[in-house]
């Protein structure tokens, strides 16, 4: 049986077997961001190298380690069970902070969907499908802004998507584009606009995931580009301040240890109080496996 | 042996003297400034232990073991042999007053050894010397390598991919560094882990293991892929045992080991002591840190 079954097992595989990754990572944003709008850490630069999301429009491509990186958390183990041990972020740099982070894992992404088109249901091509988390159970939709809009909070839009059950259909509750229109923003996300949500689109009543997308409805038009990304998040933190290191040990703070799944794509989005501008990040990640 | 109790612990620390406080200094590499993002190995810089210049001598591409007590390898000392007690680092700090050297990561290893590699112009995988094996963890279990300039001077001007043929700790050879390779810095200073920083083919601190290893027992084969021109490097191969993450200029980082899980990082006899360090900034050259262990042994 993979995993875990003791603390005692949990040590001795880390410490007799030697069963743990460690590697640090470093994310330069150079964007200047605002107060409560989430920003997704995979398109800035630092190790790991950036991702943009760049491939054919709303043809849905799978993400993994091995093709676009990521947080780098070790090879796959299977037959063995991965999970999150310890993280740890710092900066020196105060504007952005306290920030909220989440650790997700990056499953699959529909790029370069139009924001200019008012009233018309743009189709996704589903021929590649989700290679992790395949039914879709606590996956999520980001929409990250990749092409900038121009004026924002009176366009809205929703998703129709298939559920963590397979039913075809659903629709996400409308939200309405924020007005911070830097590449990585979560177009969904501000504190002060009616209309906007969290991270996450808002899925349909009874639903606790998506298996994938079919279509992008916009009300009201703009320029600018999204991409759709599903994502299962894995864990979060809160770096508080710019004189101490926030440091996360999953299994004693959280009581549990989120599992890596061999070859996910994992990355960072984060909420920050001011510009992310000139702050650069810093972290260890830490895995376990047995 | 070890410790059975925290009872057991204040007993052995406080009535039998047990315990041992080690002060350390060390200073950054003294040639050139870090690039932030980048690792180093900080055992050829200055302070106290002095510096480890036993690094590139022996012979090319065999695997020389370093431990406590060998001349010029510049571990910290942690006070010989206790077998059969076990010895256990309880607490440990770190700060450093030096300008922009803050922040940084510090992590504490056991260098169990390195391989030299003078013939860095060689562009094919360069068969090593095993003779000798490793001095502690000697199946490898959690054994880690990384490969550093121990020259004072630089590298030659070349970005060659890095890659190991290697033996993993259960036995298995013919183990490789999986195909996205990490690639060496043109020009890497003194002390720099050569594939590390920021960008494609960056990994810090330690080299990419193929799928389902845990650790290193022998490395078999070392190659750069297109020549480095001048200087050399080696392989070390260690054993992680600690971070302690440095945010703040004149305030210690301060880590209770007792009370983490794992706890209480065992340090084996004859370990030899050294820091790696990332630089979270540009590092000048020569900034001093400092710190200290607290060890105790039962």
């Amino acid at each position: 049986m993979a995993g875990f079954a003791s603390i005692r097992d949990l040590v001795d595989s880390d410490v007799d077997s030697g069963q743990t990754h460690y590697a640090t990572w470093r994310k330069s944003p150079t964007q200047a961001t605002g107060s409560g709008v989430w920003f997704d850490l995979a398109l800035s630069p630092g190790n790991p190298a950036p991702f943009y999301y760049a491939s054919a429009p709303a043809v849905a491509v799978p993400m993994s380690r091995s093709s676009s990186g990521g947080l780098n958390h070790g090879p796959s183990m299977s037959p063995s069970k991965k999970f999150l041990r310890k993280f740890m972020m710092m900066t020196t740099t105060a504007t952005a902070l306290p920030m909220n982070a989440k650790i997700l894992d990056y499953l699959l992404y529909y790029p370069f969907i139009d924001e200019s088109l008012d009233g018309e249901e743009q189709l996704m091509d589903n021929t590649a499908t989700l290679t992790r988390y395949a039914d879709g159970a606590g996956v999520q939709i980001m929409a990250v802004v990749v092409a900038g809009h121009a004026t924002g909070l009176t366009q809205s839009f929703v998703v129709s998507y298939t559920n963590q059950d397979g039913v075809s259909g659903r629709v996400t509750t409308p939200v309405f584009l924020n007005n911070q229109f830097v590449n990585g923003t979560i177009i969904t996300t501000n504190r002060a606009t009616a209309g906007c949500a969290g991270p996450f689109l808002p899925l349909q009543s009874g639903d606790s995931g998506v298996r994938s997308i079919e279509s992008l409805t916009m009300t009201g038009s703009d320029v600018g580009l999204m991409t759709l990304v599903l994502v299962k998040p894995l864990a979060q933190m809160t770096l508080r301040g710019n004189d101490a290191p926030v440091e996360v040990d999953y299994f004693k703070d959280f009581s549990g240890l989120p599992e890596i799944k061999d070859d996910a794509y994992v990355n960072m989005i984060c909420c920050p109080v001011g510009t992310l501008a000139a702050t650069a990040l810093h972290g260890e990640i830490t895995t376990s496996w047995g | 042996m070890g410790f059975t109790s925290m009872d057991d612990i204040v007993s052995k620390v406080s009535e039998d003297g047990q315990f041992l406080r080690i002060d350390w200094n060390k200073n950054f590499l003294p040639t050139t400034p870090a690039v932030a993002g980048e690792w180093h190995c900080l055992v050829k810089g200055t302070g106290n232990p002095a510096t480890g210049s036993i690094y590139n001598s022996g012979t090319n591409l065999a695997f020389q073991a370093a431990t406590e007590t060998l001349t010029n390898a510049g571990g910290i000392p942690h006070g010989g042999n206790v077998s059969p007690a076990t010895k256990h680092i309880l607490n440990a700090s770190a700060f450093t007053a030096a300008a922009t050297t803050a922040p940084c990561i510090l992590m504490l290893v056991d260098l169990l050894g390195w391989y030299r590699v003078t013939s860095v112009t060689t562009t094919t995988a360069q068969a090593t010397d095993n003779t000798v094996t490793l001095p502690r963890y000697t199946s490898g279990a959690g054994v880690q390598a990384f490969m550093w300039n121990t020259n004072t001077t630089a590298m030659g001007a070349a970005t060659p991919n890095l890659s190991l043929g290697y033996t993993n700790s259960a036995g298995t050879a013919s183990r490789a560094t999986p195909t996205t390779l990490p690639i060496g810095k043109t020009a890497a200073a003194n002390g720099l882990i050569l594939y590390s920083g920021t960008g494609l083919g960056k990994f810090g601190p330690f080299m990419p293991l193929q799928s389902g290893d845990a650790g290193i027992r022998s490395v078999q084969t070392i190659q750069n892929s297109t020549s480095y021109v001048s200087g050399e490097y080696a392989v070390g191969l260690c054993k992680p045992l600690l971070t302690l993450p440095i945010t703040t200029l004149g305030v210690a980082a301060e880590r209770d080991l007792v009370n983490q899980l794992p706890s209480m990082p065992k340090i084996e006899d004859g370990a030899c002591l050294v820091w790696l360090m990332y630089s979270g900034a540009a590092t000048p050259v020569n900034s001093s840190i400092y710190g200290h262990l607290d060890i105790g042994w039962a």
